[in-house]
């Protein structure tokens, strides 16, 4: 990571135990200044909890987490200049829109004069001018959210926390919501640290993305990094489509059994004969026509179905040898209409990228 | 089906929710009954319409500071009730053992009032038990006097009112979301903060709710005043009970009656109407 960028948030070996439970086991990592980092994860993978540590919510069983170099635990949950935006929420129902912006600046007991300013240019940075009357209740899903947004920026945090906002909204809503955030984060400039369970959300709004899993992170990468180079299994089949296949290490390779092809790979430290998984994703499975005088590289297989899905087509296809079930994935360009065939055809297959996972 | 089988129709005009109305009317016409026949009374004790005895009770120094009595207890008893109430509906609130701790609660009541106050009579008298420990102690040369006066009336009666108090108040504290404080300590509100702009205004409805009903009990207490009161500093449900069971003056009991009513009603009225522009305000 470049030395020149900040740590703003240190997580090492954080753990946190609920009677026998292991909701969090050990994670440990670095937020960087200014950057959109998303912990990915199924319920239930701790990365809810690991935010909730962060807040000042939960405390940590074992471990620490530093906040711009200093031990977080020392600070009271309500000193900490972390803000957060709730699964729910969690607007105060008592109050108009401007006082629940206002809400953290009367808490500090700042100027009337500059309470009022301020919370009027938080409502023009979520384009709410004219709603600071409004009760939450006269508000929409959408707005609902600019507020809880505004009420957390207006306090100018050092890291917003945001445990799956969008998780109520309908998929239109929140795809605008995406776009709006990921716009608010570079206008503000702030560190967004973002909890959600949909990777296409994680993918789509990211700098890193963290995949959580059974409370450990299994890595940390861009979106482009965790989806072309996954290092484990769980990884490669929770964030995108895969072929998950079963191989062996070669000398110069990995022989595939699945496929019964090798298939010329950088194998690193592994032994030869090592067993390991190989993840190809759809889009870098190839369709040929069928040749019956086989070129090295290719294997054989049937198309199983054909699912049109606007801008690409899906198949799947059962290899001729194995058996074994492939999905394919095209964007509908020109000329690729004519690989797309028929249920039933055979085709020849051909291998992109593919990645080595650990178990 | 057939609908003229005459069992289901029966059965139907058994069910049909409209036959709730008949004890509802009878329930509003018992009680206007009563209300108009006191009220007829007590402007009526010779036959002809008459105010007398309202400016009587009004101008007797005796009666107005009964009044003025009835009011003060009933108005601490309801302060009280809600600074030993509210922390306990909170800790409620907040405990795994609700359920348990609610049955603690309300398991006084599962004893009658009369009982009860008996029960402080011994505690609170003059050689009672609190008296006698104090003098033991040295704490004290001559016993302090919480009986047979409004020390011993109200406490009587914050024992009876003090859950009633609590389950109004736990009530909405169960119904508000966690999250919101959370909220407001993510936004910087030390937990003094959180109670002061959130969790005490939130709860303000079953604080509305609770005062209401303490209020209203404690205006027209009879038992209580009338065992750990005495006689002598009377409020006006003791007042009635001696004006019907020792003077037989039905029209000036009819009177107070209405007085009583009056009060009440004055007291709760700006609770109410503060509550109900709380609700339009958050559009419940």
């Amino acid at each position: 990571m470049n030395t020149s960028t900040r740590q703003l948030l240190q997580i090492s070996d954080a753990h946190k135990h609920y009677g026998t439970v292991e909701a969090v086991r050990g994670i440990s990592l670095d937020v960087t200044e200014g950057e959109f980092l998303t912990f990915l994860g199924p319920s239930g993978c701790g990365k809810t909890t690991m935010l909730r540590m962060i807040a000042g919510f939960e405390a940590l069983t074992r471990g620490e987490i530093l906040l711009d170099g200093r031990p977080i635990s020392q600070i009271e949950p309500y000193r900490r200049p972390v803000g957060m935006v709730f699964q729910n929420l969690a607007l105060f129902p008592h109050l108009d829109v401007f006082e629940n912006i206002a809400f953290g600046l009367r808490v500090r007991r700042e100027a009337e004069a500059h309470i009022s300013k301020q919370v009027r240019s938080a409502l023009e940075l979520v384009d709410l001018a004219e709603y600071g009357k409004r009760f939450i209740h006269q508000l929409s899903g959408g707005q609902k959210q600019r507020v809880a947004l505004a009420r957390a920026l207006v306090l100018a945090p050092r890291i917003l926390l945001l445990d799956e906002p969008l998780g109520a909204m309908d998929l239109k809503l929140r795809r605008q919501l995406q776009a709006e955030l990921k716009d608010l984060q570079r206008r503000t400039g702030t560190t967004f640290l973002f909890v959600t369970h949909d990777q296409e959300e994680a993918m789509a709004m990211s700098d890193r993305i963290a995949v959580f899993r059974h409370g450990l992170i299994d890595q940390v990468g861009t979106p482009m990094d965790v989806y072309a180079r996954p290092v484990t299994r769980f990884v490669a089949d929770f964030v995108g489509d895969t072929n998950l296949l079963e191989g062996r290490i070669v000398i110069g390779g990995i022989e595939i059994a699945d496929l019964g092809l090798k298939l010329p790979a950088a194998t690193g430290s592994r032994a030869i004969g090592q067993q390991v998984a190989v993840s190809i994703r759809p889009e870098q499975v190839f369709l040929c026509a069928h040749d019956s005088s086989r070129v090295g590289g290719e294997v054989c297989a049937q198309v199983v179905s054909v699912e049109y899905a606007g801008m690409y087509v899906k198949l799947r296809l059962r290899h001729s040898g194995t058996g074994k079930e492939i999905k394919a994935c095209f964007a509908l360009g020109e000329g690729s209409m004519a690989a797309v065939s028929n249920e039933n055809d055979l085709v020849s297959l051909r291998f992109g990228a593919h990645a080595l996972l650990d178990q | 089906m057939n609908h003229d089988d005459p069992t289901l129709r029966i059965t139907r005009l058994f069910t049909d929710r409209r036959l709730l109305a008949i004890p509802m009317l009878l329930m509003i016409a018992i009680f206007l009954y009563g209300f108009v026949r006191i009220g007829f009374e007590s402007f009526t004790p010779k036959g002809e319409f008459t105010l007398d005895l309202y400016t009587e009770f009004l101008s007797e120094p005796v009666y107005v500071r009964v009044l003025v009595r009835t009011v003060w207890v009933a108005v601490v008893t309801t302060c009280l009730c809600l600074l030993l109430g509210y922390p306990v509906a909170m800790l409620l609130a907040r405990s795994r053992h609700r359920d348990l701790l609610l049955i603690l609660l309300i398991s006084p009541w599962l004893v009658s009032v009369v009982v009860r106050t008996f029960g402080w009579m011994i505690l609170l008298g003059n050689r009672g038990a609190i008296n006698l420990a104090l003098k033991d102690l040295g704490l004290i040369e001559t016993p302090i006097k919480m009986m047979f006066n409004a020390t011993g009336v109200i406490i009587g009666l914050v024992h009876v009112l003090v859950p009633l108090m609590v389950i109004c108040v736990l009530s909405v504290l169960i119904q508000a979301e966690k999250q919101l404080e959370e909220a407001a300590t993510s936004l910087g509100a030390s937990p003094v903060q959180t109670f002061a702009r959130v969790i005490w205004p939130l709860s303000l409805p079953g604080v509305y709710l609770g005062a209401s009903l303490t209020l209203l009990t404690s205006t027209g207490a009879i038992v209580t005043p009338l065992l750990l009161g005495g006689l002598r500093d009377g409020m006006l449900g003791t007042q009635i009970y001696q004006e019907i069971f020792s003077m037989f003056n039905f029209p000036r009991a009819a009177a107070l009656a209405i007085i009583l009513l009056v009060i009440s009603f004055l007291l709760v009225l700006p609770l109410l109407a503060h509550e109900s522009r709380m609700r339009r305000k958050r559009g419940l």
